[in-house]
């Protein structure tokens, strides 16, 4: 198997891993999900370094989606829930 | 010839199926989330249209890597009979496509077009020895083709299509990566240091055995010849492989830019 079929097993194996262990937790917070998907993304794209026939779109989505909801958790703490 | 590769250049634009896997996952999200109202679903969904999104971006080869670097090596086979049946012995020029111009201008500007390699014929042609100026034009009759009084072949070599101008875009280490490593093969990792006029290429591990005697001497072996095509291309710049070093795990290759 090449590495980016690689990437992409590995990638389908650990979303629905998270997935399965955050809703079996009894995790309600859509963001903890996202953060999570965020951060596996990112692990697979760091250890396989899959080659990219466009702008990885996806990546910039989980960036900017995690980054608002560090920037909306930071804001909770400084001004109070 | 240079259009036909965009004939093939669907390969490059991965997987149809995959945006549908994409838009079920977004669709599943969206009926989750709001008729559901089942957060681990909508994340399923989310993760699903993610998992889609990224098998839609990656291209697909459908040439194995093995068999690029099969078909390079093949290549040098014809070449080797050529140089021999010319007598073209000198160091090769890469030539970016199109290129106008020689030396004395800093370097010769590139148009559309195939990286080709001009090596004269009879006498050395060691550009770095000076034994002569280059061309004042880098134009191509036939096979053989006279320049300011001296006769060059005019070849393509491996790796010449599988570049084109529209695809140099990024540094030249990414770029040869990608032509070395991931679509043929042929070396393991590759790391470049650039120096004003002349290019330093450090390949680890060469596993392709082609490209001895007189190819050598002319184009450099596989590896050396295919990381100039690159060079040239990217630089938009004449090219030569001033020297190659085998190491013991690892090959380094000055490419000079002319």
């Amino acid at each position: 198997m090449d590495r980016n079929a690689l990437f992409n097993a590995t990638l389908a194996s650990l979303v629905a891993a998270s997935v399965w262990a955050l809703s079996s937790l009894g995790e309600a917070r859509l963001d903890v999900y996202v953060s999570v998907l965020a951060l596996v993304y990112f692990v697979c794209l760091a250890i396989f370094r899959p080659s990219r026939g466009f702008f990885d779109f996806p990546a910039a989505a989980l960036f900017l989606a995690f980054a608002a909801i560090v920037a909306m958790r930071v804001i909770s703490i400084l001004y109070g829930a | 010839m240079p259009e036909m590769a965009d004939l093939y250049s669907d390969s490059e634009k991965g997987n149809p199926y995959a945006a549908g896997l994409a838009a079920f996952g977004a669709g599943l999200a969206a009926f989750s989330w709001y008729l559901l109202q089942s957060t681990p679903m909508t994340a399923l969904g989310i993760g699903v249209a993610v998992v889609g999104a990224s098998i839609a971006i990656t291209p697909t080869a459908p040439v194995p890597s093995k068999a690029v670097r099969k078909l390079l090596e093949g290549s040098l086979a014809n070449i080797e009979a050529v140089l021999e049946d010319t007598g073209a012995a000198g160091r090769g020029y890469y030539v970016p496509g199109g290129a106008v111009g020689g030396s004395g201008d800093g370097g010769a500007e590139a148009g559309p077009g195939a990286v080709r390699v001009f090596v004269p014929i009879g006498g050395g042609g060691d550009a770095g020895s000076g034994s002569g100026a280059l061309p004042s034009r880098w134009e191509a009759k036939g096979l053989v083709t006279s320049l300011d009084g001296r006769d060059y072949l005019v070849l393509y070599p491996p790796g010449s299509f599988l570049v084109s101008n529209e695809g140099m875009s990024g540094d030249l280490e990414s770029l040869l990566g990608e032509l070395l490593v991931e679509e043929s093969g042929i070396v393991e990792s590759v790391k470049v240091v650039e120096d004003g006029q002349s290019v330093v290429v450090d390949l680890k591990r060469p596993r392709s055995g082609a490209g001895y005697g007189r190819v050598r001497r002319a184009l450099g072996s596989l590896e050396a010849g295919t990381a100039a095509v690159v060079v040239a291309a990217a630089k938009k710049r004449v090219a030569m492989v001033a020297s190659e070093e085998d190491l013991s795990d690892r090959k380094r290759v000055v490419i000079d830019l002319l």
